[in-house]
């Protein structure tokens, strides 16, 4: 068998098995368009290899030139598509420097249809033989130089020039990598279009007499090609590999965990998530996730909110938001989501990515504490009216004495006529007004008895609520000798609290500043300093008296819970009175007044542009 | 009750209550005078009395309570009885009241008739206690009639000594003793030596030497 046949022939066979591959690649992945660059590359090598064997066997002149004929659309597809695989795999190549080359190289190819024999030869007067590889092979004799030979020349240039620019543009990314990747393509690619121009002019101008041969170089070049893309697909399964090793850890460490890990396609609507995060919202393995299906399992009262926390993580980026979700079986279940926007070119929402962990059992939790929070306040509560029960006592007497008072006289009056009318009117209208202040007190307890509490801050009248808890305590501040001074008065600043609350905590300084009177031995002048005032969207409340001050040991623990600086306290006033007023984001401090006596300061947010009108409130809210 | 009005004092913060308690004792037949505080009360009082009163007070106020005011007259040695009353009374403060000498404590709310039995019990109270006065008074003019040397042989009278007993202790002759005897019943308009005693018991005058023991 000849050696050229068994090169040639193998070099064919190889490009085949190459471009078979690399076909069924791009046929996978539609996109991998170096792959298909390649694979022209490769079928042009295998056109090429075949016309070569073909001309070293012609016979005459005219079929050698037909065959060169045809061996330049081969040579022309093996330009075209190297310059195209450089395009995209390096992607640093110019685009119009490369559709000028392509054009030139279309132009040469159709030259070479329509000028002369083929695009070097005008007319090919005879053919000669030479040995190569110890066969007899036909080479060129006597021609005529075609003078449109120059457009190849210049297509090549141009292609040459193309491919230098690239390749130095990818070098000068830098790394090992890519060097090397330039280094074998690019360069490989450069030399060998030297090689061709070369080759073919030397031929052509009987310099060397060599048959044909373009292919063999070419499909060394083809094959360093071929390396780097089968580089490139070891090292993409590789990361699929590791990829999915760690999404496997992930899935174990979200299981352990008890989080769910999701992922939203904004574009195309589908929901991708783990075993476990079906399991979490109680959707099927099978069914398709998409938007619709997710609210649906979220607890209709949370469906706003959830829709709320998407629209913010459109513009925000960041998704966080808890709500519950209804199984299937009817249970509820409290979700902690949280994640993160990405977003495409054009800056659309493109994907959220996140976790969700069931939280059922801290929500649990905090609604028991709440709860018990609310119980402990509204006993604080009932224990301060307790302690007042006496002087409530006296409060209400008094309006209770004197209707009976007023009744007897009127009583008296119709049995002696004639009636004096006048004095009977007001008698009346003094039992009147005593029933409607009995009433008032009775409603006001009624109020701090309740075991309720206003969860959401509703707009409180401050000095009002002073006024009350003054006159409410008028009684006992009479028998205990302290006069309140009640100065820089509230008018018209309005808190966003509770009511309750609000007069649950005064109650309790006042009454703690009371007790730290009767613990001085100064009767003379007990007092308590009451002063309210505005300062940065906050009320602040200060409630001063001129006792002995807070013990220095004390004051750093004040507001804990079963600290106290009295003989009998419990010590949970001041620390349910500091969580009231955290409630409702107001703080409560404490100090001793460099002048002496303990200074309470009580800070409580205040509604803001009160000063407007209601509806257009609304207005803004809704 | 007739020949003069008895004056009802009404103290007390609650200005219906003051009302209320006025009209009950107009009606009732006294003389109502009301104030808003036990200071304002003090301010106006004019000691000794000259009819019979009372003070109706209640007993927690601002400034100077019920309890406190009751002190202070009876520093001021003033005979008004007090009725106290009061919408919490606690067991002390009435015991307080009480041991102070208080005619009675009502408490809030109370029966009209209960305050008004009461007003008339302490009138009645004050009318004998001015009455015990005057008659004092009497006495102690009488007493005040008696010359240095009347009084000391007074003295040695109602201890029932004879007046060779008399004369011995204040070395003078017996006859000067029986004029002195003499001037002394009718200064001091008695007739017996026992009605004698029995009004130096009365105001107080001592029998010779008690007084020189007890000092």
């Amino acid at each position: 068998m000849s050696l050229i046949t068994v090169i040639w022939s193998s070099a064919i066979g190889a490009s085949l098995l190459l471009a078979w591959i690399h076909f069924l690649i791009w046929m996978r992945n539609r996109h991998s368009w170096a792959n298909l660059c390649f694979f022209f590359a490769v079928l042009s090598v295998v056109w090429l290899a075949m016309g070569e064997m073909a001309s070293m066997r012609a016979e005459t002149a005219a079929m050698y030139s037909n065959i060169a004929r045809w061996q330049h659309l081969g040579n022309g597809l093996a330009m075209i598509a190297s310059m195209a695989f450089i395009h995209f795999y390096f992607g640093t190549g110019r685009k119009p420097l490369l559709f000028f080359a392509v054009a030139l190289r279309v132009l040469a190819v159709v030259a070479n249809f329509t000028t002369g024999e083929n695009l070097h030869i005008k007319q090919l007067l005879e053919i000669d033989t030479v040995s190569f590889l110890g066969e007899e092979v036909t080479i060129l004799g006597n021609l005529i130089v075609n003078p449109w030979v120059k457009l190849g020349q210049l297509a090549a240039l141009v292609q040459f020039i193309y491919v230098i620019d690239a390749t130095l543009r990818f070098w000068n990314i830098g790394g090992w990598d890519r060097r090397r990747r330039a280094l074998l393509i690019g360069m490989g690619l450069a030399v060998f279009g030297i090689y061709t121009t070369l080759h073919a002019g030397m031929m052509i101008s009987q310099v060397i007499r060599l048959p044909l041969m373009t292919s063999l170089p070419f499909f060394v070049v083809v094959m360093g090609m071929g390396y780097e893309l089968m580089r490139d697909m070891i090292r993409s399964s590789q990361l699929a590999q590791d990829l999915q090793e760690s999404e496997h850890r992930l899935s174990l460490a979200s299981d352990a965990a008890q989080f769910a890990v999701w992922e939203w396609d904004v574009v195309s609507d589908v929901i991708r998530t783990t075993k476990n995060g079906r399991q979490l919202y109680g959707v099927s393995s099978k069914e398709r996730l998409g938007l619709a299906q997710f609210t649906e399992t979220v607890h209709p009262d949370d469906r706003a909110m959830v829709d709320e926390a998407i629209q913010l993580a459109a513009t925000s980026g960041r998704y966080a938001v808890d709500y519950r979700v209804v199984l299937p079986d009817g249970s509820a279940r409290w979700i902690a989501a949280s994640g993160m926007m990405t977003y495409n070119n054009e800056g659309k929402p493109s994907q959220l990515r996140g976790i969700s962990i069931d939280v059922s059992e801290r929500k649990k939790a905090e609604s028991e504490a709440a709860s018990l929070r609310r119980e402990l306040a509204h006993l604080s509560r009932v224990g301060i009216l307790g302690e007042l029960a006496g002087s409530i006592a006296h409060e209400l007497n008094q309006p209770l004495a004197a209707m009976l008072n007023n009744a007897q006289v009127a009583r008296r009056n119709m049995d002696q006529p004639p009636v004096n009318l006048t004095e009977t009117c007001g008698i009346l209208d003094d039992i009147a007004d005593d029933a409607k202040r009995a009433g008032a007190i009775i409603h006001g307890m009624r109020a701090m008895f309740k075991n309720d509490v206003t969860t959401v801050p509703q707009p409180v009248d401050l000095d009002e609520c002073i006024t009350q808890v003054i006159s409410l305590l008028r009684n006992e501040l009479i028998s205990r000798k302290t006069t309140v001074e009640y100065q820089a008065r509230a008018e018209g600043l309005i808190a966003l609290a509770g009511r309750i609350e609000i007069q649950q905590v005064l109650l309790n300084l006042i009454l703690n500043a009371l007790d730290a009177l009767d613990s001085s031995n100064d009767f003379s002048s007990r007092v308590i300093v009451i002063t309210a005032h505005a300062e940065n969207s906050k009320a602040i409340l200060q409630i001063r008296d001129n006792g002995p001050g807070i013990p220095n040991d004390i004051l750093a623990r004040l507001f804990e819970p079963l600290i106290s600086s009295k003989p009998h306290g419990l010590g949970l006033g001041l620390s349910i009175s500091r969580r009231i007023t955290q409630h409702f984001g107001g703080t409560l401090t404490a100090e001793n007044h460099p002048a002496g006596g303990a200074l309470f300061v009580l800070s409580i947010p205040t509604a803001p542009d009160i000063n407007q009108d209601l509806p257009s409130r609304l207005d803004k809210t809704s | 009750m007739i020949e003069e009005l008895s004056t009802v004092f009404i103290i007390d913060d609650d200005a219906s209550v003051r009302r209320s308690l006025r009209r009950l004792v107009s009606q009732a037949g006294w003389n109502a005078q009301d104030y808003a505080s036990a200071e304002e009360f003090l301010l106006s009082l004019k000691n000794p009395l000259l009819n019979p009163t009372c003070i109706v007070v209640d007993l927690q106020m601002p400034g100077l309570s019920g309890l406190e005011l009751q002190t202070e007259l009876a520093k001021r040695n003033c005979e008004c009885p007090v009725i106290f009353i009061s919408g919490n009374a606690t067991i002390a403060s009435t015991v307080r009241a009480m041991q102070q000498g208080a005619v009675t404590f009502l408490v809030k709310p109370f029966e009209p008739i209960e305050l008004l039995n009461a007003i008339e019990q302490a009138i009645e109270k004050c009318r004998a206690v001015l009455a015990t006065v005057a008659k004092l008074r009497v006495i102690e003019m009488r007493v005040a009639a008696l010359t240095m040397r009347e009084r000391e042989v007074m003295s040695w009278v109602i201890t029932g000594a004879l007046n060779k007993q008399i004369a011995a202790a204040l070395s003078i002759v017996e006859q000067t003793v029986k004029v002195h005897r003499a001037r002394v019943m009718e200064k001091m308009c008695v007739v017996s030596i026992a009605e004698l005693v029995r009004l130096c018991d009365a105001i107080g005058f001592l029998p010779a030497g008690t007084a020189d023991e007890s000092s």
